[in-house]
């Protein structure tokens, strides 16, 4: 146990929220990627957090991705499409990308709060005996 | 006993005035080890372990399967105080919260744990400077002035 342990438990928090909000900018960026019907569209990436090994906060435990299968348009006029006018959009939902970035956001506020807190403490104990 | 630990404490702590901050020295106990002190030193080695828990707890708040941790000691402490025994024996215990999880099976209520580490950042502090006290009278010992 460290001695400022509540500060880097509260950075553990901060990293692993601000990977979530990472892979959430980069799934709305690649919202509206195209790709032709015999690739993978892009695949949406999900943060799985976990509890640290050593029990002091969270960490990123892996990244699940999404459907490679997307879904498919009809979009003759795409210099990408097949035979049959179909190109491969990604399965991305833009109202969940934006809740998840929510849940993600507030999440890393609260975790900066609680860096903030514990500051305060420990500057309390470092004065501790200046009389 | 019970009276040096409430007395030494300078009234920081809301108990009854007028017990004065005599010392009663016993045994081998140095001028650290009196009940006050060490009250207070168990009491900011819990609320210590507390924020940690805390911040564990605000740190895997969207962990699926994640139990939030609470921490005990001032049962502990007080009955220990009461009883006449050592309060350096206490140590904090970590429990793990049997709440209602929700569907992720995580059961970290934010609100909770927020205003809990504003208590505990402000019991912390009240009890440092109560330990500050402690240790200011005994270095007006040594001064003698």
């Amino acid at each position: 146990m460290s001695t400022f342990n509540a500060i880097g438990t509260a950075a553990t928090g901060v990293t692993v929220y601000r990977k979530w909000l990472d892979a959430v900018s980069d799934n709305i960026s690649n919202i509206d990627n195209v790709s032709r019907t015999s690739e993978n569209a892009f695949q949406a990436r999900y943060v799985v957090a976990q509890e640290a090994q050593d029990g002091n906060g969270a960490q990123v435990g892996g990244i699940a991705l999404g459907s490679a299968e997307g879904r498919l348009a009809y979009e003759p006029d795409n210099p990408l499409a097949d035979t049959e006018g179909y190109v491969r959009r990604p399965d991305i939902d833009l109202g969940s990308q934006m809740a998840q970035m929510m849940m993600a956001q507030r999440s890393y506020q609260a975790n900066l709060s609680v860096v903030d807190r514990a500051r305060e403490s420990y500057q309390a104990a470092i004065n501790l005996g200046k009389g | 006993m019970r009276a040096e630990a409430k007395g030494t404490s300078k009234g920081l702590l809301n108990k009854e005035p007028g017990t004065g901050t005599s010392h009663h020295r016993k045994g081998t106990a140095t001028v650290f080890d009196d009940v006050a002190s060490s009250s207070l030193r168990v009491a900011v080695a819990g609320l210590s372990a507390r924020q940690n828990a805390i911040a564990n707890n605000i740190a895997n708040i969207e962990t699926p399967g994640y139990q939030a941790r609470k921490v005990k000691f001032e049962e502990a402490l007080s009955s220990a105080v009461a009883h006449g025994q050592s309060p350096s024996t206490v140590s904090p215990s970590v429990l793990k919260s049997l709440e209602p999880t929700r569907l992720n099976g995580n059961n970290v209520n934010l609100d909770e744990e927020t205003l809990s580490h504003i208590d505990t950042t402000m019991r912390y502090q009240l009890t440092i400077r109560a330990l500050d006290g402690k240790y200011n009278s005994i270095r007006d010992a040594i001064k003698g002035a």
